[in-house]
Formats: C-alpha cells, structure tokens, sequence
C-alpha cells in the first residue's frame, strides 16, 4: 500500500511546473536526438550527466527518464519519412514505414508508430511498477557469492549479444573493468595504477569516460564522415507534405493488427529489456520477426505493414521499462541509456539495490511517473503538433550541432570538479573510444565493463574471504549456482548453437 | 594482408597492439601491488592480474579473427587529418580555459571547429555571428541557468608575465 501511495505521489511530483518543465524539455531534447541521424538518446543523457550537479535529483531523474522515452520513439519519425532510422532500434520500422511513405501513406505509417510507442512505452511502465516490488524481494535473496555470479552473467550476456564482435567486446569489457581498477582499492587502503601521481588515487570518474566515450569520439567519428554540410541532405527531405489528419490509424488498422500483437510485442519488449545488454534494437527485431511469423499477411512484411510497424515500435518503447528493472534493484544497467542513467544516480548519492525502494522510493516513484506520461502523452501530442516539421527541425548544419556538442560535453566534464583535467580526461577517453568504434569494438561493452567491474571484484574477494578462499561456494550457494547456470544456458544458445549465418548477421 | 596493408603491417594491427602494450604495463604494475594485510590468493592485485591474462587471450582471439573478416571498411586507409585537428584544438582549449576564461576560449574553439567541420556558404563574418551566439548560448546555459561558476580571466596567470 505505501509503494502505491508513493507511486501516486510521483505522478503528483509531476504536477511541479519546474519537474513538468524538465519532462517536457527532457522529452523534447530526447525527440530531437532520436530523430537527428547519429544522434542518439545515450549522447543525450550522457550530456545531460554533468548539468545534473546542478538540478536537484528529482527533475533530473524525471528528464532522463523523459529523454529515453522520446529518443526511443523519434528514430522512427526519419525512418518512416526519409528512410534514414534516427536511432538503431527503428531499422525495422524504416522497412515498413518507408515502404508506406512510397505509397503517399508516410503520416499514417508515423501515427501507426507514434500508437505502438504509446502503448508499449506504458505497458513497459506499468510492468515497471507492478513488478519492481517483486524483483526488489527476490533481490534480497542474493547473497555475496550469487551477487558476483550475477554480475559476471550480466557481463558475459552482455558481451555475447555483440554477435559476430564477441572477442572484441571481451577486450572492451577487460579494458573497462582495468580502468575502472585505477585508485583505492575496493577492500584494502592502498592506492592502485596511479604511477604516482594524486590526480589517479580517487580513480577515473564515471563522466569523463562517459563523455569521451559517447560525445567527444561522436564528434571525431562525425568529422570523418564529414561529406555532407547538413546532417540530412536537402534533397532527401524535400518529400511531400504530411497532414496532420492522416496520422490517426483507423480502426479496421487497429483491429486488423490486433490486440495481443501490441500485448505480445510489449511483454516481448519489456523482458528483452531486462536482459542485460540487449536493448531496442532487439526488442524491436525479435517482435518483429515474432509478427511476422504469427502474422495473417506475411506477404505485406517488406512492403508496408502496419502490422510490423506496430511490432517493432511497441517492443522498443516497451524495453524501456524492463531495461529500469536491474539497474535499479542490482545495479546491472540494462542498457547503455540506463547505464548512464545509474551514473546519475551515483552522482546523486542513491545507492541502486532492493533497498532503494524502502529509503528513497519518493525520489524514483517521479522517474516512474515520468516514464508513463511521456509514453502516454507526450508522444502523441508531440507527434500532432511537431510531426510535419519535423523532418525540416532534424535537417540542420553538422558544423554549428558539433560544434555544441564539443561545449556542452567539454565545459560539462568540468563542471564536476572544477578542473581541466576530467575535461582532458574526456579528451583523452574520448580518442580510446574513436579508434575502438573505428575497428568495430562496442564501446558500450567498455563502459558496461567500467560501471560493474569494481563490484564483481569486490563480491569475489568478499565472498571468498567469507569462505576461507574456498572457490566452491560459488557451487554451493544456491542463488550463485542458479546464474552460473544461466550463464551456461545464454552461452550454449547464443554462441555454441547458433547457426553460422546468424553468427554473420 | 595485402589489400589492408601499408608497407607490409596491417593497420588493424595497430590498435590490438597498443592494448597489448597497455596490458603488459598494467600487469607489471599489478605484479608490484603490496597488500596492507593478507587476503590469501585473491587480494588487491587478483583481479588485475586475471584481468590482465584474459586480455591477452581476447587479443589473441581478435588478431585470429582478422584472417577471416571481410569488412573492407576496416582495412581502407583512415584519413586521420580532421580528427587530429579537433583533438588539437580541443586539447589546446582545454589548456587555455582557465587562462583565458570561458568567453575568450570558447570564442576561439568554436570558430577553430566550425573551420575544422568546413561550415560552407559562410562568409567569416557570418561564421563569428555563428561562434559568438554558441559561446553566449552556452554561457547562458552553464552560468546563468545552472549557476556554474565558468572561469572568465586568470588574471594571476597573466600577471605571472
């Protein structure tokens, strides 16, 4: 009853004009950078990190939640109009949606997007908060050794679902987790790596490898490929106009979609996102591929329907939600937006782990909230009123959006402490991160490695020093033997039984 | 190795190497680790040290898989000149920031990158329109929005002179 009650009292956080003004704005920046092609929602957040020493926790919280909600949507606003997916989970919504956009349908495909968002960013939600209190009990089940094995499943998931980059997603996972070992080590006093200088006793903080990572080599990545003035051509987005009563879907649409597609692909979207590492871009493939399987018109897939739209966006909103769920209860981020979201967290002084929704539920219920609203409100609203602008807002001059990419990301990274060198820091993770990406290494991987490396190694030596260095006890307590398992079973399917041709894709 | 090679070493090389260096000097260090007091096998330089180990297997994976990788993109030649030059620019704003302040190296940093990115159809005039509204804008953001305390001019720095 006192968790419904602080949820309640969440959604009236919102009803603050300054925690409102956030969601909105939040919303907004999201919407923007999901649309922009190479812009994403994690260099939204990740910029957004070094301003929220600045806000109060809840308005930030709210904004990030806001931020993922929106960025998740927008990929699919370029992908329906210009065959350009803003974000890496639309691709299959560009298939589909594009293929209506050739057909004079594009504002219907966009409302048949804009739909499937709505309803499983609020499924995604309410499973969101159905479902915590019960994760947050079984969390407090986990003893030491199950909290490292839990943790060494989410980084082998993790790594194994970079499909045919597995190898080098283990060295990106390793380099975080040696970076991460720079300073006071986690059960001694002694200071490590920090080749005598102070500046390395603290150790790396979290936002300049964020800001490296996700802006700083965004931007080098970005003037490499500097072909075009525009971030989309002139002549791509000069398409015919969009109505704005074309984007209601009708009902004979609906009904022929059906129910239990929206259902199927929300359930499907939310449990990917709790899987960690997995992300929109899964979600959406795999409801996708799920309709078509179960579809009536398999035939239409490929050319327009509306059936697969619905799929993909519903499963990819829906993550959200789900991708909330071991960030907040274990610590484990289910993707890389969350992952920064727990950065801010961290910054705030709110400790992730069962115990967060007896202490401080009141700072996370408005996050919750925020993710509701935004799904059930915001999306179609922003959908009508900026919808036929769109693709004009997200057409803009790559030199002037860098540009304030660089001073957001640089004049943030010293914000934190009020000194050059976290921004040369950034620079200098920011460069790893370029020639990383650069040969295909998934930087997400690093930072994943970097957040849950000092906790797998602190779980390891506590629990073996529990046990008199006995290595067994990972056998022998229950809950550890369970992940262990678990990470056997995603192993044997994902890398030992899986068919050559999936290994390629 | 022949289409991606440049005078017989393959570039993709390169990056496994440098983390190759990287790890056997982290594993020295973590070799030289002394414990305040016993933790039996896994103490401070444990994960460090199996860290170190799996990297080089990892590597090793990485270098074996090059034989068998098609991406042709990763074996183009790079054009590192752009990068190079934003990563010299932003060093050298980094360093002049608080010398110079805030308005005066922002100023000048966004000029250099909206250079660097090739901002067209602008005349310099327009291009300083450009910068000075960024650098404004920002500081709005940071000092006046978020009460950020931006260094403006470091006039002890200067007095040093």
């Amino acid at each position: 009853m006192d968790f419904t009650l602080h949820i309640l009292g969440g959604f009236a956080a919102l009803a603050d004009p300054t925690v409102l003004g956030y969601m909105i704005l939040g919303f907004l920046i999201g919407t923007f950078f999901g649309a922009v092609p190479g812009l994403t929602s994690v260099l939204a957040i990740a910029l957004l990190l070094p301003i929220t020493y600045s806000l109060d926790v809840v308005p930030a919280l709210v904004m990030c939640a806001s931020i993922f909600m929106s960025g998740m949507y927008a990929g699919s606003i370029t992908a329906t109009t210009i065959n350009i997916p803003g974000a890496p989970s639309s691709m299959m919504t560009s298939i589909e949606g594009y293929a209506l956009m050739k057909k004079g349908e594009g504002a219907n495909a966009l409302g048949h997007a804009a739909l499937g968002s709505m309803i499983g960013g609020v499924i995604g939600s309410l499973l969101l908060i159905c479902l915590t209190p019960v994760a947050a009990k079984l969390a407090l089940l986990i003893q030491t050794p199950g909290k490292f094995s839990l943790i060494l499943f989410a980084l082998i998931v993790i790594v194994i679902s970079q499909r045919n980059a597995i190898a080098k997603g283990f060295v990106a996972t390793l380099l975080g987790i040696m970076i991460a070992t720079i300073g006071i080590d986690v059960m001694q006093p002694i200071a490590r790596f920090n080749f005598g200088t102070e500046v390395l006793v603290e150790g790396i903080d979290m936002m300049p490898l964020i800001i490296g990572t996700f802006a700083i080599s965004e931007i080098l990545f970005q003037v490499c490929e500097n072909r075009n003035s525009l971030t989309v051509d002139k002549k791509v987005i000069d398409i015919p106009p969009i109505r704005r009563r074309d984007f209601f879907p009708t009902m004979a649409e609906i009904r022929e979609i059906g129910v239990w597609t929206y259902l199927k692909s929300a359930i499907i979207g939310y449990f990917i996102g709790v899987l960690p590492g997995a992300g929109g871009s899964m979600a959406a493939f795999v409801s996708y591929a799920e309709a078509m399987r179960k579809s009536k018109n398999p035939d239409l897939y490929g050319k327009g329907s509306r059936e697969g739209i619905a799929a993909a966006e519903t499963a990819n909103n829906s993550m959200c939600g789900g991708a909330f769920v071991p960030m907040l209860m274990f610590g484990i981020p289910g993707d890389p937006t969350t992952a920064i979201v727990l950065g801010v967290l961290i910054i705030n002084g709110l400790q992730p782990g069962p115990r967060l929704l007896d202490t401080q539920i009141d700072l996370i219920a408005p996050m919750f909230a925020s993710l509701l609203i935004s799904a059930l409100v915001l999306i179609p609203l922003t959908l009508y009123l900026l919808g036929p602008y769109f693709v004009k807002i997200v057409s803009i001059r790559k030199a002037v959006l860098y540009s304030c990419i660089a001073v957001v990301a640089l004049v943030g990274s010293y914000v934190a402490t009020y000194s050059p060198f976290q921004m040369m820091l950034a620079l200098v993770f920011g460069v790893l991160a370029f020639f990383l990406r650069q040969q295909k290494y998934p930087t997400v991987t690093l930072l994943l490695g970097f957040i849950l490396g000092p906790d797998l190694e602190q779980y390891l030596r506590r629990a073996l020093s529990l046990n008199d260095g006995n290595p067994l006890t990972f056998i022998t307590s229950p809950d550890s033997l369970f992940f262990l398992a678990l990470t056997a079973v995603f192993f044997y399917f994902m890398v030992i039984r899986t068919p050559p041709n999936a290994k390629k894709a | 190795m022949k289409s991606g090679s440049s005078g017989g070493w393959d570039r993709r090389l390169i990056l496994p190497f440098v983390l190759f260096v990287i790890t056997s000097i982290y594993l020295a260090t973590a070799l030289q680790i002394t414990a305040q007091f016993d933790e039996g096998l896994v103490g401070p330089s444990f994960v460090p040290v199996v860290a170190s180990i799996l990297m080089y297997i990892a590597l090793a994976f990485v270098v074996l898989g090059m034989r068998n990788d098609t991406d042709k993109a990763a074996r183009e030649k790079l054009n590192l000149a752009a990068p190079l030059k934003v990563v010299v620019a932003t060093a050298v704003y980094i360093l002049a920031f608080k010398p110079l302040g805030y308005p005066v190296s922002t100023f000048l940093y966004v000029y250099a990158l909206l250079y660097i990115f090739g901002l067209e159809d602008t005349g310099p005039l327009k291009r300083i329109a450009y910068t000075a509204a960024i650098t404004a804008v920002f500081y709005a953001l940071f000092a006046l929005i978020f009460q950020v305390r931006l260094p403006l001019f470091d006039t002890e720095f200067w007095g040093m002179f």
